[in-house]
C-alpha cells in the first residue's frame, strides 16, 4: 500500500511556522514540495507460522523520496503489537513477542519456529538450513561460511517455553 | 549444418537484463509452505502439493487465479518430496519422496507414489533401495516414469510391472533433456573433447541410440571475452530437427542461470518482484512465468504478456495510518528563508534551506540540509550546482565588482569551512570567470564560469579541477 503522507507533514510544518518567516504562501509551496517527495510503502508479512507463533504483526515498509536529494535508503521492518507500531530491528528483538502459550518441545514446533525466521529473515542457500537441539538450547543455523555457522539461538526453559532468543555467529 | 545455441547465448544477455531499470512485474499470486508442484497437462492448472498444519496435502489450484480447485483427502507420506508428475489423462498423479543421506548433506530419493485423482487412493510402487540422488525431474512418458537424479544415471521405472532400471548402464551417458512427446531422451556421451557427441534414445527402439549432433557443455564467464564459454548443440541428423522445440518445451523447470539463452525469459526475469530470491523458473503457454523460490519453499506466478504492474495491498488502512504516524514521527522538515542582498542581485529566485532530520534509533539521528528555490512561480530542489546558471538573472554580467557579488552569493548558498575560505579567490582567465572554492592536497576546485563577448554567462560547471 502507497501512500502520500501529506497530513502528518502539514502537521509537524505548522509546528515549525512559528519558529520561521517564512509567508503562507512559501508555506504551502515547500510543504508542498516536500509532501510530493515523499511516499511510504509497506507490505504485510504474513504466515501461518507467524500468526500461530507470535502474538505480533509484522510489515516491510520503505520511505521513498523521490526528489529530495537524500541520501537513505530507507528499507525497515515494523512490528505491530498489541496496536503499538514500533520499528524492528533483528531477530534478537522477538522474544517479547512470542506467544506465551508457545512450547518448543519437538523437532515439529522448531519447524514451525524456522518457518517464522524463513519469513521475516529468508535465508538465500536453503541447503545450509539446519536445526538441533543442544543443552536446553535450539539451533536454527541460518548460513554458514569458511566453515563457520551462524543462526538463530533459542534457549527454552524445562517445559519448552521460550526464555531467550539470539544470533549467533561462529557456531561450532 | 544447423546451429542451434543452446542454455546461454551469453552471459552479457542476464546482467544487462539484470542492470536495466524497468518498471516492476508483482505476481498474480504465491503459493507457500508448497513441497512441490507441476502444471497439468493443458496448461491451465498446477497440481501442487503443500504443508498445511504440518501435513502434505495435494491441491489442485486455477493457474492464473491460485484459486483451488480440489483438495484430494488422500493421506500423503510426510517429509521432502523430490518431484511430481501427473499423466496426460490427469487420472494419476505420480511422486517421489525423498529421504535423508547417511554420507552427505543433499538428500537420496526414497519412494515412489501414486495417486489415483479420481478416487484419491495413494499406493507406494516401489522402494528405491540403491543410493539414487534427489530428483530433479519427473517424466511421465508413456506407461513409464523417467526419473532424472541430481547427477547419476537417469532411471526408468515401468509402472505396470513396477520395475525400475538405469535407461543406459553406461554411467558417460548424461541426459539433457526427456521428450515424452518422441517417446525418448536426449543424452550427452561425456568426453575429454569440448564436443560431445549427442543422443536419441528412442524407447519405442529398445533404448536404441542414434547419433543426432554434438553438443558442448561448458559454461564459462570470463572477464576476458574470448574466454566465455556458451553451451550449445548441433544437430547433424536432419530428422531431428525437433530436438530444439522439443528442448524449449521440456526444459522446465530449470535453474535461472540455465536460461539466460532465452532473451525474453531473461528480460522477464529481471522485472519480476523480488526476482533476486527466484532460482527456479518455470514458463508456461509463452505466457507465465512460475518463479521458484527455494529457500522459502514458495512459488509466485507471473504474467509476463499482461503484467501485473500495481501491487496488491497487503495493509489495511487503518494499520497504514499507524505505520505512517511511527515513520512521520521520526522525520522532520525545518524550513528557513535564506536572506541576502547578494542572492537578489545575482539570481531571479528566492531561496529556503530545508533541514531533514530523521530519528534512526533511540540513540541516534541524521540531518540533512538542501536548498529549495522559488522561481518561475514554482517551488523546487537545487539539485545540483550547476543548475544555479538557470536561476542567474538575464542581465547579470560579470566584471571585477559582480565577481565579487557572485562570490558572495556562492558563500551564501554553499558555506565554506575555515580551510576552505584561505582557498578562496577568483580570477579571469580568457572567456572563463574561475571561482576558486577549495584546496586540498595542491589541488584546488571550484566553479567555472563561461561568458560570451559581452561578459554575459553562458556556461558554468561546479566542483571541478582548477588548473
Amino acid at each position: 500500500m502507497k501512500t502520500h503522507i501529506v497530513l502528518f507533514f502539514l502537521a509537524i510544518s505548522v509546528g515549525i511556522n512559528a519558529q520561521t518567516n517564512l509567508s503562507e504562501k512559501e508555506q504551502k509551496g515547500l510543504d508542498e514540495l516536500i509532501n510530493s517527495s515523499i511516499t511510504i510503502d509497506a507490505d504485510a508479512i504474513k504466515s501461518q507460522a507467524i500468526s500461530k507463533i507470535l502474538d505480533a504483526e509484522f510489515f516491510e515498509v520503505a520511505t521513498v523520496y523521490k526528489h529530495l536529494d537524500i541520501e537513505l535508503n530507507s528499507e525497515l521492518m515494523v512490528v505491530k503489537h498489541k496496536g503499538n507500531f514500533s520499528k524492528f530491528y533483528g531477530v534478537d528483538e522477538l522474544l517479547p513477542f512470542v506467544n506465551s502459550s508457545y512450547k518448543m518441545t519437538s523437532q515439529e514446533q522448531a519447524t514451525d519456529f524456522e518457518k517464522v525466521l524463513d519469513k521475516l529473515f529468508p535465508v538465500f542457500y536453503a541447503a545450509n538450513k539446519e536445526i538441533y537441539q543442544k543443552d536446553g538450547q535450539w539451533f536454527f543455523i541460518r548460513d554458514e561460511s569458511f566453515g563457520e555457522k551462524e543462526g538463530v539461538v533459542v534457549s527454552v526453559d524445562d517445559k519448552g517455553k521460550v526464555i531467550d532468543i539470539e544470533f549467533k555467529g561462529g557456531i561450532e | 549444418m544447423k546451429k542451434t545455441r543452446l542454455l546461454l547465448i551469453a552471459f552479457i544477455v542476464f546482467v544487462s537484463s539484470l542492470v536495466v531499470q524497468s518498471q516492476t512485474n508483482y505476481e498474480y499470486y504465491s503459493i507457500e509452505n508448497l513441497e512441490i508442484y507441476c502444471p497439468s497437462p493443458d496448461n491451465r492448472s498446477l497440481y501442487t502439493i503443500e504443508i498445511i498444519n504440518h501435513l502434505n496435502v495435494l491441491l489442485k489450484r486455477d493457474l492464473v487465479s491460485g484459486e483451488i480447485l480440489e483438495t484430494y483427502k488422500t493421506k500423503l507420506p510426510s517429509g521432502d518430496i523430490g518431484a511430481m508428475a501427473v499423466t496426460d489423462d490427469e487420472k494419476s498423479i505420480f511422486f517421489v519422496t525423498n529421504k535423508e543421506n547417511e554420507n552427505g548433506r543433499l538428500p537420496l530419493s526414497d519412494a515412489i507414489y501414486r495417486v489415483s485423482l479420481k478416487n484419491e487412493k495413494i499406493e507406494k510402487l516401489y522402494t528405491l533401495n540403491k543410493d539414487i540422488n534427489f530428483l530433479t525431474k519427473l517424466v511421465v512418458i508413456d506407461n513409464k516414469l523417467l526419473l532424472n537424479p541430481y547427477k547419476g544415471l537417469s532411471y526408468l521405472f515401468n509402472t505396470s510391472k513396477l520395475t525400475n532400471k538405469p535407461v543406459l548402464e553406461d554411467e558417460n551417458y548424461r541426459m539433457i533433456f526427456a521428450a515424452p512427446e518422441q517417446n525418448g531422451l536426449v543424452f550427452a556421451k561425456m568426453a575429454d573433447s569440448e564436443m560431445m557427441d549427442m543422443y536419441f534414445c528412442d524407447f519405442s527402439k529398445k533404448m536404441k541410440l542414434t547419433l543426432i549432433g554434438k553438443f558442448q557443455p561448458n559454461l564459462r564467464i570470463s572477464t576476458e571475452e574470448d574466454e566465455n564459454k556458451v553451451p550449445y548443440f548441433i544437430i547433424e541428423n536432419k530428422n531431428f530437427d525437433w530436438v530444439s522445440d522439443s528442448y524449449n518445451k521440456n526444459r522446465y523447470p530449470s535453474p535461472v542461470m540455465m536460461l539466460a539463452d532465452n532473451k525474453l525469459v531473461m528480460d522477464s526475469y529481471s522485472k519480476l518482484n523480488e526476482y533476486e530470491y527466484i532460482s527456479m523458473l518455470s514458463f508456461i503457454d509463452d505466457t507465465y512465468l512460475i518463479g521458484g523460490r527455494g529457500s522459502k519453499k514458495s512459488i509466485s506466478v507471473y504474467n509476463i504478456k499482461n503484467p501485473k504492474l500495481t501491487k496488491t495491498p497487503t495493509v489495511s488502512a487503518e494499520d497504514m495510518t499507524g505505520i505512517e504516524a511511527l515513520m512521520s514521527s521520526e522525520i522532520s522538515f525545518e524550513k528557513e528563508k535564506i536572506q541576502s542582498d547578494v542572492l537578489q542581485q545575482v539570481f531571479n529566485a528566492v531561496f529556503y534551506t530545508i533541514v531533514f532530520t530523521e530519528q534512526e534509533t533511540a540513540e541516534s539521528s541524521r540531518t540533512q540540509t538542501f536548498i529549495a528555490y522559488f522561481a518561475n512561480d514554482v517551488y523546487a530542489e537545487l539539485k545540483e550546482k550547476e543548475d544555479i546558471i538557470f536561476l542567474i538573472k538575464k542581465d547579470f554580467v560579470l566584471n571585477e565588482e559582480n565577481a565579487i557579488i557572485f562570490q558572495d552569493a556562492l558563500d551564501v548558498l554553499y558555506p565554506l569551512d575555515y580551510f576552505d575560505k584561505k582557498a578562496k579567490t577568483n580570477y579571469k582567465k580568457d572567456n572563463q570567470w574561475i571561482f576558486v572554492r577549495s584546496e586540498s592536497f595542491g589541488e584546488k576546485k571550484g566553479f567555472v564560469l563561461f561568458m560570451n563577448g559581452s561578459s554575459k554567462i553562458i556556461g558554468l560547471k561546479a566542483d571541478v579541477e582548477i588548473k
